[in-house]
């Protein structure tokens, strides 16, 4: 399993699995499945860390690449776990990952936050708040209780940014594809996709999400072209 | 003005509300969500709004601070009619606990909180402020847990999420169902001796408890008819120092933090709790930590 991208997904997720398969032979999936298995260590120093699939043991130290598709491990993603034990052993699981992946040599797309398994599942207002610091033009938010509405209607036009590559849907002005990257940048997200509006006559930034569809071909292609340009810049 | 969101019968939320003024303090009591109505706003990264219970209506910009205490949403609604207000009240109060300026003090923002989700990721931070941090493993290996064991002669296991759990002496005993573990990751400590004691942080202020216990987890001291022994202390002020530190860059106003002294007066820390159950420790001690909380959300952060 040397050289190998870690895909760590559930059976649920269709763009992992087109993910997969576009990577062929070079691909090790892990699902929450297999951390019911023996074989997984996390030791602080990451050469130390091996993990283990019905394929065979790996160490962290060998991959690639890792891309991770899980925001957590959740007590559904345990159907062979005891009813009664479910939530504790995900919440287990959740927290072995995190810090399993965390400072691993190979690129990580994305690495872990504290909310997520990868990168920010940040709301419209916390994008909004790092957008207003970095002067990048986001529309505005709101939301109300009782639940009225979110952010304005996302518009068809869209961006979706992989590391230094990007994808345009519509009608998307040049600003705001540099917008999309910078806010990719100081967020420190690989991957980001957002739409466009028009706010008083001026194009701003909305519904932006970390999760770009990988079922849209474009975007699987943006993808892996983004993970084999990650690996190249830190092969020797 | 001051907001309040938990369960009002919670230890730590009743000893806060009792060092406050009612007139200035809304309270956004997890056993009647269906009362809170609110909107907030976005604009160019300012947040307004409005929160109202009953009849009592403040302004977002009137917060000075913000003290969140919520128990799991699953276990803040009673039938599936009010699950779309939970998920509306839950979603407005933890975007403003992050999107509030950072004059107002938020005591703690979610994402700061959720930073004790993973102990072992948590470890590695608080190695990095220069506290020594147990040896420590996750492992669903056997054999790799046997090894562990076998080079450190006394191991403790543990949790490695912020749930909840005793931790206990591994033994001889457990060896025998040691194969069990392949079904989870589970947690691994060399074993530091030494007396505990939980600091409380609170913006600058620092209370610190000694706990002596022969119990392997104080907190249970009782389960195993150990005594139990807390008294107020004076830490040496470059461990003082080290906690607000690294509670400061945390982005934790209030955190919990566990140390333990061992006899050659190395401070080891274990965890900082994100949400410590502090009125425990305030109980025993009498020391005003409350009343600091208090202050720190009246007179707002920075």
């Amino acid at each position: 399993m040397r050289n190998s991208v870690l895909l760590i997904t559930d059976t649920f997720d269709r763009g992992g699995q087109l993910l997969a398969r576009r990577l062929g032979n070079s691909v090790v999936t892990v699902t929450p499945r297999d951390l019911s298995r023996a074989g997984w260590t996390y030791h602080p120093k990451p050469e130390r860390r091996t993990g283990s699939t019905a394929d065979g043991a790996f160490r962290a130290c060998d991959l690639r690449a890792v891309v991770t598709r899980l925001v957590g491990v959740y007590p559904g993603h345990l159907p062979h776990v005891s009813v009664h034990d479910r939530e504790y052993i995900a919440a287990e699981m959740t927290a072995f990952l995190r810090a399993w992946l965390t400072a691993l040599p190979c690129p990580v797309h994305d690495p872990p936050t504290s909310l997520s398994l990868s990168g920010h599942v940040w709301s419209p207002e916390q994008w909004a708040v790092l957008a207003a610091r970095h002067d990048i033009p986001l529309a505005p938010t709101w939301r109300t209780v009782p639940a009225d509405a979110l952010s304005p209607d996302a518009g068809a036009a869209r961006i979706v940014v992989a590391g230094s590559r990007h994808l345009a849907k519509g009608s998307v002005p040049g600003l705001l594809v540099d917008a999309t990257h910078c806010l990719a940048a100081v967020s420190g997200q690989h991957c980001l996709e957002a739409h466009v509006v028009w706010v008083n006559g001026s194009p701003r930034l909305s519904r932006v999400n970390a999760w770009p569809d990988l079922t849209e071909p474009a975007v699987l292609d943006l993808f892996v072209a983004s993970i084999d340009a990650s690996i190249a810049e830190v092969s020797p | 003005m001051i907001l309040i969101w938990g369960d009002r019968d919670d230890g730590p939320v009743t000893s806060v509300l009792a060092k406050l003024d009612p007139d200035k303090t809304l309270l956004v009591d997890q056993s009647a969500y269906a009362r809170l109505q609110g909107e907030l706003r976005l604009d160019d990264g300012h947040a307004d709004g409005w929160l109202r219970v009953d009849c009592r209506t403040i302004a977002v910009e009137e917060l000075t601070g913000f003290y969140l205490r919520p128990y799991s949403t699953a276990a803040s609604f009673d039938s599936h009619r009010l699950l779309d207000v939970t998920v509306a009240v839950d979603g407005i109060l933890l975007n403003l606990a992050e999107v509030l300026p950072p004059t107002t003090a938020v005591v703690n923002k979610p994402s700061a909180m959720a930073t004790n989700d993973s102990k072992p990721t948590q470890a590695a931070l608080i190695a990095s402020f220069g506290f020594p941090v147990p040896e420590t493993i996750v492992t669903t290996d056997a054999d790799v847990a046997v090894a562990f064991w076998e080079q450190h002669g006394d191991v403790i296991y543990k949790s490695t999420s912020g749930v909840r759990s005793i931790a206990k002496r591994f033994t001889d005993a457990h060896r025998a169902r040691l194969s069990n573990i392949a079904n989870c990751p589970t947690q691994f400590q060399a074993f530091v001796p030494g007396d505990d004691h939980r600091v409380h942080v609170v913006g600058d202020e620092v209370f610190a408890t000694r706990i002596v216990s022969e119990a392997t987890d104080y907190r249970y001291a009782s389960l195993t008819g150990d005594e139990r022994a807390m008294t107020t202390v004076t830490l040496p002020n470059d461990v003082a120092t080290r906690c607000i530190t690294m509670a400061r860059a945390l982005d934790l106003l209030l955190a919990g933090i566990d140390l333990r002294c061992t006899p050659d007066g190395t401070w080891y820390c274990f965890e900082v709790n994100t949400s410590p159950a502090f009125s425990w420790f305030e109980s025993h001690t009498g020391q005003p930590i409350a009343t600091a909380i208090a202050s720190l959300l009246g007179r707002g952060h920075g």
